[in-house]
């Protein structure tokens, strides 16, 4: 029982950026801009959190700091594509390639190393985990006794952006801008003004997702983040069906296949040793394909996702 | 506003051919090296590090400055940089300038080769690592003037089989051989008689590291069961974490990786959870690094990428460098392992033992399995 805790603790840790980023994505998509940039976004964010803690040596003002360059780059995106209507991959590419460079750069002139941050406060060290003790040892609910905040956090994010999109007046018209967005000005709704907020949201929970690799599971920036997660976020999202529930089910399960994988590799015994290693490395991805197709059947986005929008006349 | 651009665009452009002339202050005298790295690049903490060692520190006595460009190192830095196993080796700085290109891609390992050629007009191009190999293959046969020297490998052609060229020098390593030390080490450290390894890739060297490790645990400690995984990643520390903590929950207490940054990530959960948990380092001494996990870091598994490359660029000043394939081991001091916490953890009469089987490899007693799959039937030594 205390492997299953564990596993299934490690899974929702290792689950939390890429669950982040695809809620990230999912508020922005239902507004209607497409966001390529989660990868990016994750990667500013990573690394100003770090740096952020590393200047105070306290986690928060790196939380602070990283959802601050969240919130500009955020903006970035939506100044060009719904302030411009400018053409949103294009823009998301862009934020993407230039993480990849800045972000090294920041790395050698702020901390004058390269490759790796120096390890900083993070809230997954001992004092900073969210330590509930006396349900550590009942099946399932233990594996619940001591995550970090980051993952408690990206659990009630589900519920509160389910919440915003599906019984708000904000969320109604966040998705009627991605559905539709003339009928929506139609009926008096300002379209500029939901799309900044959908896009500059999404961004946050993209950053987010950031620091819950560098601030949360690790305690260091590495010049690799976030290694191609905000891009099986964006793949969450989708199987995930532009729903935040979709979007958590499918970052679990991509997860639990990620951990599985490693325990199956790890106790391969007898004849299951004989197979070959690409096959559980390949496992998590087998498991989302063949639940894409067996489960979710067609995954179709808002209407007017990626259409920029332009005032007529 | 367009003519705003243009001026713009003008000033720019000039700027940029002015900044090109500063440039070519270059001293002709020195010699000059060429150096790419794999996509790990500067700042592994591994072996582009390491080579980066044998090139920048040792061969040219400089020091990278962040953002480019050098300055010279002191005397008492430069003593300091060499450590002990490697004092007689006869390092002492030569007359070379060092240029060296990064990799952020694999397709930038021929552009950059291409560049040190044609550009810089370099004497010796180094490709550091494995993944280097066809790159360095192919450059060598259209660039027969120019002295190549590969780490991890032997070059191969664009369809992947090994060549042999003039003018390039491999250097190999045998992994399998620090991989037993430490294995051996892991083997008396573990108390739980489980223990675990996180692989990169399934590479030539990395496998090499595997077979000597599953070898010695099963030397010193028959009953020890060893979890053993691949993460197909050398830059994904959050893979790195899950791996490691997946054979924690499984009742490993020793966990040693050869995963590049993955690796960093088997660190921080060791770092996490604290004693009894030991994590063993990979190809530089990693106990020795602050940024990791020192307290936990019980040894690592050395290999001196920094005193090969030191060799080869050598070889070229004196003008011996030949062609063809070196293999460094524990007889010449190529691959060991660092004293760490050892003493901390073992015996000494335990200690004496690890020695032992080290004298015994040196002198041929013991053959250490390069291949995984060969260590199940791999008789071990009884007594050392």
């Amino acid at each position: 029982m205390n492997i299953l805790n564990q596993s299934l603790a490690q899974m929702l840790d290792f689950a939390a950026p890429i669950l982040f980023a695809a809620l990230g994505g999912v508020i922005t998509e239902n507004g209607g801009v497409v966001n390529i940039a989660l990868d990016g976004i994750m990667r500013f964010a990573a690394f100003f959190g770090v740096w952020g803690a590393s200047v105070s040596k306290s986690p928060w003002v790196g939380l602070l700091w990283g959802i601050g360059i969240g919130i500009l780059v955020g903006a970035f995106h939506a100044y060009i594509t719904v302030k411009w209507a400018g053409n949103q991959i294009v823009s998301g590419v862009a934020i993407n390639v230039v993480a990849v460079g800045i972000i090294t750069y920041f790395l050698e002139l702020i901390f004058k190393t390269t490759g790796y941050s120096p390890t900083v406060p993070y809230f997954g060290s001992a004092v900073n985990r969210i330590s509930i003790p006396f349900i550590s040892n009942i099946p399932i609910l233990g594996a619940f006794s001591n995550l970090t905040i980051f993952v408690w956090l990206s659990l009630f994010l589900v519920f509160g952006l389910n919440f915003l999109l599906y019984r708000t007046v904000l969320g109604l018209r966040i998705r009627s801008v991605g559905e539709n967005p003339i009928a929506a000005e139609t009926l008096g709704i300002n379209v500029f003004k939901v799309k900044w907020f959908s896009t500059i949201a999404g961004a946050v929970l993209a950053a987010l997702g950031g620091m819950a690799l560098s601030i949360g599971s690790l305690s260091s920036f590495t010049n690799s983040m976030p290694a191609g997660k905000g891009f099986i976020a964006l793949a969450a999202m989708i199987f995930g069906r532009w729903t935040p529930f979709g979007a958590m089910w499918a970052s679990f399960l991509f997860a639990s296949a990620q951990v599985l994988q490693f325990i199956l590799q790890a106790t391969a015994k007898g004849i299951a040793s004989k197979i070959p290693v690409g096959f559980y490395l390949s496992l998590p991805y087998f498991l989302t394909i063949g639940a894409l197709i067996g489960v979710v059947g067609k995954a179709v986005g808002p209407a007017a996702d990626g259409v920029p929008y332009k005032k007529e006349g | 506003m367009k003519k705003l651009l243009v001026l713009l665009l003008v000033v720019g452009l000039s700027v940029s051919v002015f900044a090109g002339c500063t440039k070519k202050q270059v001293t002709v005298t020195k010699i000059k090296i060429g150096l790419v790295t794999d996509v790990g690049g500067r700042g592994d903490r591994s072996f582009n590090d390491s080579a980066l060692r044998g090139l920048e520190t040792w061969a040219a006595k400089v020091k990278y400055v962040q953002g480019g460009g050098y300055e010279a190192l002191s005397d008492s830095d430069f003593t300091a940089s060499i450590p002990d196993d490697l004092k007689d080796k006869g390092i002492a700085a030569l007359n070379v300038e060092p240029v060296v290109l990064e990799s952020k891609v694999q397709e930038d390992y021929i552009p950059n080769i291409q560049n040190l050629v044609e550009q810089q007009k370099c004497d010796l191009v180094i490709g550091v690592g494995f993944m280097l190999a066809s790159a360095i293959g192919e450059s060598a046969v259209k660039y027969p003037d120019t002295k190549f020297m590969l780490i991890d490998s032997t070059p191969a052609d664009a369809s992947g089989n090994s060549v042999d060229l003039a003018n390039v020098s491999s250097y190999l390593f045998k992994e399998n051989e620090c991989g037993y030390l430490v294995g051996a080490i892991a083997g008396y450290a573990t108390e739980t008689n489980k223990v675990g390894y996180v692989g990169g890739m399934e590479i030539p060297p990395v496998l090499r590291y595997e077979a000597g490790y599953k070898a010695g645990v099963k030397t010193t400690n028959s009953k020890a069961q060893i979890f053993g995984q691949y993460a197909n990643k050398f830059d994904d520390p959050a893979l790195g974490k899950i791996a490691t903590d997946a054979q924690i929950t499984l009742g490993a207490d020793v966990i040693f990786h050869a995963a590049g940054a993955t690796g960093n990530g088997m660190f921080q959960a060791i770092c996490e959870k604290g004693a009894p948990y030991w994590g063993i380092g990979v190809d530089v001494d990693m106990g020795l690094d602050p940024k990791l996990c020192p307290d936990r870091t019980v040894t690592s598994a050395l290999k001196h990428v920094d005193l090969a490359t030191f060799d080869a660029i050598k070889s070229v000043v004196d003008g011996t460098f030949k062609g063809g394939v070196t293999t460094l081991s524990l007889k010449d001091g190529g691959v060991g392992y660092a004293p760490d916490h050892v003493k901390d953890v073992l015996s000494a009469d335990q200690i004496s033992k690890i020695e032992n089987l080290k004298k015994m490899i040196i002198d041929g007693t013991i053959t250490v399995p390069e291949d995984p799959k060969a260590v199940d039937t791999w008789a071990t030594p009884t007594t050392f």
